[in-house]
């Protein structure tokens, strides 16, 4: 049993270290979970729309050794929206495409992001756009990703500290409000899931350390295991030599 | 018995649970390759959402529960390899002299539960405990720890009947079937009974005895409404005391009427 215990642990330190630099040798990135997400689409007073998005959960940073956090957003440089008229003559027009002429996301501290949404839910935007400001913890544009694989995306990061954050995503779109009579609402036709928060890995020496000092612990127990039993392992490897020679005469026999 | 006795059994002991042990290391750590490299893959990715408190839970017992068929396969294999070595000769070879039937039956036992559920245990919480010993105590022992008792309970059944039966195949298809397909046979009465009214109440003792000798299943009964009966420790307690009683008499049979030709 001390044989096995020994061997385990050395094939657990050595496969846990081997693992780590496998999936964490390069700071492998990996998306973690996607907050949930409220979209809208409004008109400004001077009538351009903006389009806003906002987490509706707290988004939670753990503090894990060997882990950096991201928040990362990836979209298509056109949105695509609906607008709604309210009778007289009202009714639904779109899906009506638009491009993002600029785009922003703010980090905020939770307790702010919460102030942001009620905000949002009675659609003060100019309000939500002056606090995302004021009160942000971090704010990054969103820039023109080119690649050969994949049509080109507007993307934005910001690197997260452990805690508990929300953020304000706010849009500028290239279209402008053509009210109709009534009351005009929007929606967002199609934006999916933008945010994601992603995890990058990167093995600390100090896990390395514990991985080896397994490894280690079973290799003074397999040492230990030898020294008192050394016999049995002559006997072992002798049984297997012998083995070995008897199937090689087996063999020059049958030629 | 006296004292030098019993000191020259656990020697002989000790030198025969060696032999058996060397003969299944190789499987032993094969098997272990797979559990490390899983468990090892899953912490790295879900270390994160293990540790937020709204997402914690449930996506590593997924993980556990998965590799937990590999640690079932591997003590239903070693009983059936031990009712092998009993009918297969090597029982006849050991017990002609100086080793005792208890001896014989003990060494095998501790190869068959102790060493591949320790190992499983290992393979679970040192990866773990090597990326940061704050996600063993988010992913918490009780799903892994109740899996491994009842794997031991099943065990301690399964060396019973290797020999009682000395059969192999007899071993492997009833462990098989004892893990694999029997706890969700007895499901069923449950699921049709809880909804029959004034039966659910009545059903506690069922549910009390289907969850000792099952207690992987504990978690299927967490959220009824009248919750589980008994807590992870009791069932833990209570699956230990039903397996130590499967190995006495294991050991007892072993002594008295264990016949090898």
């Amino acid at each position: 049993m001390l044989r096995s215990i020994g061997a385990s642990l050395v094939v657990i330190g050595l496969l846990t270290a081997a693992v780590l630099a496998v999936l964490g040798g390069r700071g492998t990135p990996f998306s973690v979970s996607t907050p949930p997400v409220s979209w809208s689409i409004d008109a400004l007073p001077n009538g351009s729309l903006i389009a806003v998005a906002y987490t509706e959960t707290p988004l939670e940073v753990p503090v894990i050794e060997g882990y950096s956090f991201k928040l990362q957003v990836h979209m298509q440089p056109s949105i695509r929206y609906m607008s709604f008229t309210s009778p007289p003559g009202g009714g639904a027009v779109g899906p009506a495409p638009a491009r993002i002429v600029e785009g922003r996301i703010y980090l905020l501290k939770w307790r702010d992001a919460l102030a942001a949404r009620a905000l949002f839910d009675e659609g003060r935007w100019e309000e939500l756009i002056s606090m995302a400001r004021e009160k942000r913890i971090a704010a990054a544009e969103l820039r023109m990703e080119k690649s050969r694989l994949s049509p080109p995306t507007l993307a934005a990061s910001l690197p997260l500290s452990p805690g508990r954050y929300g953020y304000v995503l706010l849009l500028r779109l290239n279209a402008t409000a053509k009210k109709r009579g009534g009351f005009t609402a929007y929606s967002i036709f199609s934006a999916g899931d933008v945010v994601t928060l992603n995890a990058v890995v990167s093995p600390t020496p100090g896990q390395y350390v514990r991985a080896l000092d397994v490894a280690g612990l079973g290799a003074i127990i397999l040492l230990l295991d030898y020294y008192a039993n050394r016999e049995e392992y002559l006997e072992g490897r002798l049984a297997r030599l012998l083995r070995r020679l008897q199937g090689r005469r087996g063999r020059e026999a049958r030629r | 018995m006296d004292a030098s006795r019993i000191k020259r059994q656990l020697k002989r002991l000790y030198v025969y649970q060696r032999y058996v042990h060397g003969s299944l290391v190789g499987g032993l750590i094969i098997a272990l390759f797979v559990l490390v490299l899983v468990h090892t893959a899953a912490a790295v990715f879900m270390a994160p959402q293990l540790l937020l408190s709204a997402q914690a839970g449930p996506g590593f017992y997924i993980v556990t529960g998965t590799t937990g068929l590999i640690l079932v396969f591997l003590v239903v294999f070693l009983a059936g390899a031990f009712a092998g070595d009993i009918s297969g000769g090597g029982a006849q070879l050991f017990l002609s002299q100086p080793l005792s039937r208890e001896a014989y039956v003990a060494a095998w036992m501790i190869a068959v539960l102790a060493t591949p559920t320790l190992l499983y245990l290992l393979s679970f919480t040192l990866p773990l405990l090597i990326l940061d010993p704050a996600l063993l105590g988010a992913v918490g022992v009780t799903g892994t720890g109740l899996l491994a008792v009842e794997v031991v309970e099943v065990g301690a059944l399964l060396s019973l009947i290797a020999v009682a039966s000395k059969s192999r195949a007899a071993v492997v298809v009833l462990g098989l079937f004892l893990e694999l397909l029997l706890p969700w046979v007895l499901l069923v009465p449950f699921i049709v009974l809880v909804s029959v009214p004034g039966v659910g109440q009545r059903l506690t003792w069922a549910v009390t005895a289907y969850l000792v000798l099952f207690p992987s299943k504990y978690t299927l009964f967490a959220t009824a409404p009248t919750g589980p009966p008994l807590t992870p420790t009791q069932l833990a307690a209570a699956g230990l005391a039903v397996a130590a009683l499967y190995a006495a008499l294991t050991l007892l049979y072993a002594r008295y009427r264990l016949e090898v030709k």
